[in-house]
């Protein structure tokens, strides 16, 4: 299993430790895309007033990497098999939802980027809408954002 | 009385053995359990830009429906429970399957 850039993000509540169902799988979902998992984080912060994206090494996390779940090509997700609270640990970069929504309206996805989300459907519908990020875009986004 | 809405945001839908259908998206705020019953089906106004996903949804359409959650699959697994924000399959039976479609809501009303 690979992943396109060399970071996985998740976009979250800060501090949640994810759902019982998850808790009980043993796998938090992560995405290769710093978009899709932007879209969670402004999900959360419409929803909860807390949105964050934590970005943690893929070559850090290969042997802990599973099939993603039912709509993984579109989301570009990636299963871990760790607990939302150890990607948290070993992410080397946390940042509030609205910070790494700017990067990527800095980057050209303004158009895809909504302030905030406020329910589940409009989650779902703005992954949908959204374009995917090339390579080339991905190893952009790090640049600025991780700093690599 | 406090209640809380279970939802299943619906990306697609497979026909699933004879009088069930798999819809498969994403569970709501509260976790979906093997047998619950979704009672409404809904549909809100299309939000198609960032400015308008940005706002509340408005609810359009909506139907009853009696559909209950034989089954539940998430990363190749059954599971007892779809956990909040989980997205996975749900194989439901009963009344009403032909109005679930991609893009529309499945709701129950559970009281605690």
């Amino acid at each position: 299993m690979s992943t396109l850039g060399r970071f996985l993000y998740r976009g979250t509540t800060r501090g949640w430790p994810g759902s019982r169902s998850s808790q009980r799988l043993g796998i938090t979902s992560a995405s290769s895309d710093p978009l899709v998992a932007t879209l969670f984080a402004l999900h959360c912060y419409g929803v909860y007033g807390q949105g964050v994206v934590y970005a943690a090494k893929a070559d850090d996390l290969q042997s802990l990497l599973c099939a993603g779940n039912v709509l993984n090509q579109r989301e570009r997700e990636i299963g871990l098999q760790m607990t939302c609270e150890e990607f948290q640990h070993r992410a080397i970069r946390e940042c509030h939802a609205l910070e790494v929504r700017q990067h990527l309206v800095d980057l050209g996805f303004k158009a895809h980027l909504p302030e905030r989300l406020l329910d589940n459907e409009a989650l779902n519908r703005a992954i949908n809408l959204s374009p995917r990020l090339t390579s080339e875009e991905l190893r952009n986004f790090e640049t600025r954002f991780v700093g690599v | 009385m406090a209640t809380k809405n279970i939802e299943f945001v619906v990306n697609y839908v497979v026909e699933g053995a004879t009088g069930t259908i798999r819809p498969i998206g994403r569970c709501g705020d509260h976790p979906i359990e093997v047998g619950d019953v979704f009672t409404l089906v809904y549909r809100n106004r299309p939000r198609e830009t960032a400015e308008e996903l940005a706002t509340a949804a408005e609810r359009i359409w909506e139907h009853p429906v009696a559909l209950h959650v034989v089954e539940i699959q998430a990363y190749g697994r059954v599971l007892q429970e779809l956990g909040e924000g989980m997205t996975g399959s749900l194989v439901l039976s009963g009344e009403g399957g032909r109005f679930v479609q991609p893009g529309f809501v499945l709701s129950v009303q559970h009281s605690s």
